[in-house]
């Protein structure tokens, strides 16, 4: 399963991509999780098994998640 | 130019720092695409530059979210769409009566849509009185929008007991930062900005063709100017209802963009110095400009509550004639009504416009001197 984080602005998903990096946590920022067209902004994939880890530390900075999204590889 | 001693800042800030032109050479360069549109490295690139300057300007102005800090090309821009975006007929808008053509004119056409507009004097040297402010605002009013300091006249506003009587009566607070902003510290949350207009290329030393509008939490719910493509919410006809991307429609200006996040920079390691040399140099001109028999002096006396610009005339003289000499003896400045004549209408001289002198970070005691000995000239010249 690979993790994914969509965001309802892409400066959300910098913003939230620059708080992960902060905080040691390799995350990519990506157009949007396949299969997944035009609803979201950028997107951040996720290391495998840090998506409890990663909602909790940006739930901390107030920076809001659209949705989480778990897709097999 | 070589040789000229550019004195126009309050038009745009010259020099900017080499910086600026790096990150605008690199962000056509090297990045090239366009950011938010598009998922390939260069776009995310372009969008991660994007974000790096609006979490920079955020800094700069206290604001908690970078979101809440819209682009736009300029302050005028970001002042319509603070404007145009929360009064409706029907509410009412407190200003004053020095405000420049970039407040005045939206305002004179939203009256005519059915917006109530109530118009505060201010002193014949831009001082604004909080207290007449206060009187203004009342239930009714949605909005009080106004200059932190005109750009005729220069007199610095207290925005903050100004700001809590608007919130006191359920309104908004709209400043225009343009003549401010990078010169003077302006904290959104300590001071209680409700929306924050200001243009990149001034006091923030960025490129033209960059500004923002802040937009804070007590503003619920606020109406784009214009309407389009933001790279996200594709699938939906309306525009999106989350910040920036209502208020940005359409590709960004990324060369300009990058090229005020590296001014901003600039600004985060240099910016004390280059505030206390602005006000430095403009207690020098106005000093020294005083002393010119028949140069009369517009705005404040008091250095530490004017802007970093000083508007003179010369006798009777046409004040663009007087720009005009100087500019052919070397010194860039602005005559004319300044895009403002609201404010040349409170200090009397709508009739023949001024001449204003507006240092930056990069003027000398040097520049200065030069300027005032040619102001002498053209006073000898002109004067009876």
């Amino acid at each position: 399963m690979t993790d994914y984080l969509t965001f309802s602005s892409n400066s959300l998903a910098f913003r939230a991509e620059q708080a992960l990096l902060a905080a040691g946590m390799t995350v990519a920022v990506v157009p949007r999780p396949p299969g997944m067209v035009g609803r979201c902004a950028l997107a951040l994939k996720l290391p495998p098994g840090s998506l409890e880890a990663a909602r909790g530390l940006l739930a901390a900075r107030h920076i809001p998640i659209l949705k989480a999204h778990a897709l097999t590889a | 130019m070589d040789g000229v001693v550019y004195l126009d800042n309050a038009a745009t800030s010259h020099p900017k720092p080499p910086a600026v032109l790096e990150a605008m050479r690199d962000a056509i360069e090297r990045i090239g695409a366009s950011p938010g549109r598009g998922g390939h490295r260069q776009a995310i690139e372009a969008g991660r530059a994007v974000f790096h300057c609006r979490a920079a300007v955020a800094e700069l102005i206290g604001a908690l979210e970078p979101e809440r800090v819209a682009f736009t090309k300029n302050a005028t821009e970001a002042i319509n769409v603070g404007l145009c975006g929360v009064l409706r007929p029907g509410d009412r808008v407190v200003t004053t009566d020095i405000e420049h053509n970039a407040m005045w004119r939206p305002l004179c056409r939203l009256a005519r849509a059915g917006v109530g507009v109530d118009v505060v004097p201010a002193e014949t040297d831009g001082t604004v009185d909080p207290e007449r402010m206060l009187r203004a605002i009342g239930e009714g009013t949605r909005l009080v929008a106004l200059t932190h300091a005109s750009n005729v006249l220069g007199a610095l506003v207290e925005v903050r007991p100004i700001a809590a009587a608007a919130h006191a009566a359920g309104a908004l607070l709209l400043l225009d930062a343009a003549q401010t902003l990078g010169e003077w510290p302006l904290d959104v949350e300590d001071l209680g900005i409700d929306l924050l207009a200001a243009p990149g290329h001034k006091g923030l030393l960025g490129p033209q063709g960059t500004g923002f509008l802040y937009v804070g939490p007590r503003v619920e719910a606020i109406e784009p100017l214009a309407v389009g493509g933001t790279g996200s919410r594709s699938e939906e006809e309306e525009q999106p209802d989350v910040l920036p991307d209502r208020l940005e429609s359409g590709t960004l200006n990324l060369p300009g963009i990058a090229g005020l996040s590296a001014a901003l920079a600039y600004l985060a390691q240099q910016g004390g110095e280059a505030r206390a040399n602005v006000r430095q140099r403009t207690a020098e001109l106005a000093t020294g400009l005083s002393e010119i028999g028949g140069v009369r002096l517009l705005g404040p006396r008091e250095h530490t509550v004017r802007a970093g610009l000083v508007t003179f005339t010369v006798g009777q003289a046409d004040s663009e004639d007087v720009a005009a000499d100087l500019d052919q003896r070397g010194v860039a400045c602005r005559g004319g009504l300044h895009c403002a004549p609201q404010g040349h209408r409170k200090a009397g001289t709508i009739d023949r416009g001024a001449v204003r002198f507006s240092p930056g970070p990069f003027t000398s005691a040097e520049d200065v001197a030069t300027a005032i000995r040619a102001v002498h000239a053209v006073a000898r010249e002109v004067l009876p």
